[in-house]
């Protein structure tokens, strides 16, 4: 009996090895452990045994039944995971497809936008106010507030746009105008940007263009020194251009500042050490500054003998071609989607 | 303006161990810019005087020659092409390593020894054009003669012609306050400042009058001519100038003409002051010259050397011989006056005139001279003297038989009153920042050449400066000025950076800018359209196309371009060119733009704009405008983006039917945008035969929004209500209307008759076969619900009866199984 056992074991397992699928497992449980099967057919001669035998027999066919049912569950186990491989197999899609039919979210936001979006944040996190002004601005404000008398060139008409039949209109030609409405709006002490466009009478070309972007600054309080607006232009420049930037002075003349700067960033390609883009210099000229005019103050409603301030201002347009490299300033206005879309 | 480092160093020594460059760097972050430096010498690098010691046919072609060269050290074989070479000539031979322009042409070639047709050639014999002398005298095909100079063969070429100075290019904007730079002598004198190192005035003795000629000025107008002073001079030989001379000029870049005129240009270019020579004979009465400096008349016109004739506006400075005008002044010589190879006798103008007059005459006539130029800046009316004197001087020394023959007039009614400013060391240190001693301050100014007083031993004793004469016409008056010239030289790098302090307040926000910005964000990143930017400007065609008025437009009085005169009332213009530009391009242009716009008072009035702080007739508008190939429902696409973005803005936004159509707007496809009821916008497709007028083939729709108001618009706070403990109950509804009864009726229709509708999705609409012409097939999603109980199956049933029955009546709606 204990041989036939045996026997039926070694059947098992062997049958088992070649198992692959759920069907086949199925008929073999039948075969050896159904009702008819083989196993209990041995059971059934078992009964035939003396009481000694039969129970020695009876142990050692539950031992047997035991191991069989434990070889049948491991393969079982290994068909159904075969099987949900398979079937996870053949429900693969190309991920690399682009979505038909549906359509793209991801629209662009102008270079412009992306840049002045960002100095507003920084300033913003500063404490400024991000004002903002009219663009048909009244010739009082764009020159007479700011220093800028009559007979200056800036308003010749070949540098600004006049309005017809309001002689003292103009298309405002920088940002400055709002220096002194947001001191007439939100007095002193004042912390204030101002980005915004700006128009000049000039033929376009490659590095010309009539309508562009600024971003102004103001900052006035008591006590303000140039060391200040050192201070706060190096911040500027260091989150533009990384921490290691350095800004170098140099005198420049603007009617509304005094004294007067220009200002240039440590050159990001090259790292000041003279490249094509700086043209050799190691500098980068991006913004002009000063300390506000005592007339410009006053027409700001400030007292220039208690309060001191400064202003700077940065060509928006110019640091949107340095940082992406753009050759022709007539792209940004030029509306053209190859263009836009790369940003 | 261009700068000579030799006329330079007449006046200053440098230190040892300056460069070309520490000068340049020097001058650019203390003075004014320095755009470029070239070493004339080094574009002749390795180029020598050679002496053509034999000349033959070069055997295999007619018109070279072989020629033996001594160039100094050696002698070397060059194939020369010019017909004129010859032995015993001397020329400029460019040796292998300098750098050439062939033919005069194109770029710079570095030679090297090779062979031509055969023969050796070791270098060059040059035109001089192709070493960059562009009238050197010779013929087409000819080289330049260089056999009447006295310089040896091997002598660096540079040195021959001249030109082994340095140039240094100022930066012409950085000196529109500095009218005192613009002469070697005030450069120099500036220079000397930097270093510390001592100036040479080189004082030229004072003019001693004649007798034989009778000079007498006039000036009508002295705000106009503040000083004028002048001499007659006679027994004038007029010649080619020396070489030094024409080689001084050509440094900066002017051509010599003769030596009197280049006498007057010399001493502009040295001492920054304009001159003018008259010929005496052309302006004299007898041995009398009468000189009248007055405004001109209604219709005057002037001929001027130039060759032009010009009509001065009336009130123009001129400059007369009391009758006729001989000169526009400060601008311009008149023709008839000028200086030629016969005159004898000419009379020396030095004088000062207004910087306003002289720069509307000149922008005016659209004529720009050296002399506008310098006297457009405010020059210093006590250098006229100087000038005067040098230019006689000078003449006299380049012709000996000149002779001053009139007596030196001087009008010079009211000198200016010396300027002197007040200011405390300790105002100094508060404006910068840093703190400089009062001496330092003395000190830096001392060298400019202020002059200080005040009482050494307190430190903080307020000082008294007097500016000098040349800064002192516009540039430095009050004292600011004076603490930038402190800084400037004390050094901007030498003053620390500090971050300023402020109680820590929230700025005020700008609704507008905010607003604004969430809309960008939701267009692009949201909605997948691309911001553009476009001009302020339109055109009348593209307004024409849509059939807008352009006369309600505000309007520049000078357009760079004819074609776009219009400030923008709407971005639609503009936005639906930029359509027409990109849809041959792109299968989907999807785009918007936020810019203000210009209603038509917002030029009337300055204030008109400023009344409600928001500048109401400049508002900021939105528009978007979308097409795509394909796509014959772009309003869809639009008026959808719309609803999402105003909705993202907590606005409650709906259409309605249009209340005011545009020209351009297609009647059957447009509508109001409506927020709380009210218009802010509208969203439409354009006419079919406006597109196409703008040379788009399909279809394109648009919203345009006024920002403006929008953004004062508050946003609906979400008010919270309980999350629904019973489920709904949901039923489907089809039916057939007429396709001209619209959605939102039918929606407000169905939520008035039943309370318990929570909720209507339209999920079908079908027009075509299986349906009436005429009729649309609705298919709606309905959700009921209670917040008290679950809706049973009958009060659900109860509800669609009441609304299938509303449906009938109100649209004659017929319900499908």
């Amino acid at each position: 009996m204990k041989e036939q056992l045996d026997q039926l074991k070694q059947f098992a397992l062997e049958s088992l090895q070649g198992v692959t699928d759920n069907d086949s497992l199925e008929r073999l449980r039948v075969e050896i452990l159904g009702r008819k099967g083989k196993m209990a057919e041995l059971m059934k001669a078992m009964a035939t045994l003396g009481d000694e035998d039969r129970k020695a027999a009876g142990a050692a066919a539950n031992e047997i039944k035991a191991a069989i049912e434990g070889a049948f569950a491991t393969v079982a186990g290994r068909v159904e995971s075969a099987a949900r491989s398979e079937r996870l197999g053949r429900e693969w899609i190309d991920v690399t497809e682009p979505t038909i039919g549906v359509r793209s979210g991801m629209g662009n936001l102008h270079p412009v936008t992306q840049v002045r979006e960002d100095l507003e944040d920084l300033f913003s996190s500063m404490g400024f106010i991000v004002a903002d002004g009219p663009e048909l601005e009244s010739e009082y404000y764009n020159f007479t507030a700011l220093n800028i008398p009559a007979t200056h060139p800036a308003r010749d008409m070949q540098d600004t746009f006049y309005i017809e039949g309001h002689p003292d209109m103009v298309m405002r030609t920088h940002t400055s105008p709002v220096q002194i409405r947001s001191m007439q709006k939100y007095g002193v002490p004042l912390r204030a940007i101002v980005p915004g466009r700006c128009f000049r009478n000039e033929a376009t070309d490659v590095r010309h263009e009539h309508t562009f972007h600024q971003l102004e600054g103001v900052v006035i309080d008591k006590g303000i020194t140039l060391g200040h607006m050192k201070g706060v232009l190096e911040t500027v420049a260091k989150h533009l251009y990384g921490s290691e930037t350095q800004i170098r002075l140099r005198p420049k003349f603007y009617p509304f500042v005094e004294p007067g700067v220009n200002g240039e960033v440590t050159c990001f390609l090259c790292k000041g050490a003279g490249c094509r883009l700086c043209k050799k210099s190691g500098w980068l000229e991006v913004f002009g500054a000063g300390m506000i005019h005592p007339n410009v103050l006053r027409e700001g409603g400030v007292d220039p003998d208690v309060y001191s301030g400064f202003a700077f201002g940065f060509g928006l347009t110019r640091l949107v071609m340095l940082k992406y490299g753009i050759d022709d300033i007539r792209h940004l206005e030029g509306g053209d989607l190859r263009f836009l879309k790369q940003f | 303006m261009l700068i000579s480092k030799k006329w330079l160093s007449e006046f200053v020594k440098l230190p040892s161990g300056v460069s070309d460059l520490d000068l340049a760097a020097k001058l650019t972050l203390s003075t004014v810019e320095v755009e470029k430096v070239t070493d004339q010498a080094a574009a002749m690098d390795k180029m020598v005087v050679g002496l053509v010691v034999a000349c033959s046919v070069h055997p295999n072609a007619d018109r070279l020659k072989i020629c033996s060269v001594d160039v100094g050290d050696r002698m070397v074989q060059i194939v020369c092409g010019g017909t004129n070479v010859a032995q015993g000539m001397k020329v400029a031979v460019a040796l292998a390593g300098s750098k050439v322009k062939w033919h005069g042409e194109g770029d710079l070639v570095e030679l090297s020894n090779t062979k031509i047709r055969g023969e050796k050639s070791e270098g060059m014999i040059c035109a001089g054009s192709e070493i960059g002398i562009e009238k050197s005298g010779e013929g087409e095909h000819e080289i330049m003669d260089l056999s009447s100079c006295d310089f040896p063969p091997g002598t660096p070429l540079a040195k021959t012609l001249g030109r082994d100075d340095v140039t240094f290019e100022i930066e012409h904007k950085s000196l529109t306050n500095r009218p005192d730079l613009m002469g070697h002598y005030g450069m120099a004198r500036e220079i000397a400042a930097l270093y510390r190192v001592a100036l040479d005035k080189k004082e030229p003795a004072s003019t001693e009058a004649g007798s034989t000629i009778a000079l007498n000025v006039s000036i009508s107008d002295p705000t106009l001519c503040p000083r004028y002073r002048a001499v007659a001079v006679d027994g004038i030989v007029v010649a080619p100038s020396p070489a030094w001379l024409r080689a001084r000029l050509s440094s900066c870049g002017v051509r010599s003409i003769n030596n009197v005129v280049d006498v007057t240009n010399f001493v502009m270019l040295e001492l920054g002051q304009p001159m003018h020579a008259f010929d005496a004979d052309r302006i004299s009465h007898g041995d009398a010259i009468k000189i009248v400096v007055r405004s001109a008349t209604a219709g005057e016109k002037v001929s001027c050397l130039d060759d032009q004739t010009y009509a001065v506006d009336e009130g123009a400075l001129l400059i007369t011989d009391g009758k006729n005008p001989i000169a526009i002044a400060g601008v311009m010589g008149g023709k008839e006056s000028a200086v030629t190879n016969a005159t004898t006798r000419v009379v020396f103008e030095s004088a000062n005139f207004s910087p306003v007059s002289v720069r509307k005459t000149s922008t005016k006539l659209a004529l720009r001279s050296e002399s506008s130029a310098r006297f457009e800046k405010s020059l210093d009316p006590a250098q006229c003297a100087a000038a005067l004197d040098r230019a006689v001087a000078l003449l006299v020394e380049l012709c000996p038989t000149a002779r001053v023959a009139s007596n030196v007039v001087d009008e010079y009614p009211t000198p200016p009153k010396p300027v002197v400013v007040e200011l405390s060391p300790a105002q100094v240190s508060a404006l910068l920042g840093v703190e400089i001693s009062s001496d330092d301050i003395v000190d830096i100014l001392g060298r400019l050449g202020f002059k200080i007083q005040y009482s050494r031993p307190d430190p903080n004793a307020p000082l008294s400066i007097t500016v000098p004469s040349w800064r002192a016409t516009k540039d430095v008056s009050i004292k600011e000025d004076i603490i930038e010239e402190v800084a400037r030289i004390y050094g901007y790098d030498r003053i620390p950076s500090t971050l300023p302090t402020f109680s820590i307040v929230p700025p005020p926000q700008d609704p507008v800018r905010l607003f604004a910005r969430a809309m960008r964000k939701a267009l692009s990143v949201g909605l997948g359209a691309t911001e553009v930017y476009r001009y302020a400007y339109v055109s009348p065609e593209t307004l024409a196309k849509l059939g807008l008025v352009a006369n309600d437009h505000v309007k520049l009085a000078n357009p760079l371009a004819a074609d776009r005169p219009y400030l923008a009332q709407s971005l639609l213009p503009n936005l639906l060119e930029t359509v027409a530009d990109n849809h041959r391009a792109a299968a989907t242009v999807s785009i918007f733009e936020i810019d203000r716009v210009f209603l038509k008072a917002s030029a009337a009035d300055p204030e008109a704009f400023e009344g409600s702080g928001q500048f109401d007739q400049q508002p900021y508008h939105l528009a978007v405008a979308h097409s795509a190939a394909g796509d014959e429902k772009p309003f869809a696409t639009v008026r959808e983006n719309v609803r999402v973005l105003l909705s993202s803005a907590g606005l409650d936004v709906s259409f309605g039917p249009i209340t005011n159509p545009g020209s351009w707007m297609h009647p059957g496809r447009s509508a109001d945008i409506l927020v709380n009821g009210k218009k802010f916008g509208i969203v439409a497709e354009s006419l079919p035969e406006a597109s196409q007028s703008l040379g788009i083939d399909r279809r394109v729709a648009i919203a345009e929004l006024n920002l403006s108001e929008l953004s004062l618009r508050p946003a609906r706070l979400a008010a919270f209500a309980p999350v629904p403990q019973f489920p709904s109950a949901t039923r489907d509804l089809a039916f057939v209307v007429s396709d001209r009864v619209a959605y939102a009726d039918i929606e407000a229709a169905m939520r008035g008759e039943s309370k318990l509708l929570a909720s209507v999705e339209l999920f079908d609409v079908y027009r075509g076969k299986g349906v009436e012409d005429g009729k649309k097939s609705v298919a709606i999603h309905l959700s009921f619900s209670s917040t008290d109980r679950t809706l049973s199956s009958e009060e659900a049933e109860r509800e669609v009866a009441a609304i299938v029955a509303v449906l009938s009546t109100r649209f004659d709606a017929t319900m499908r199984a």
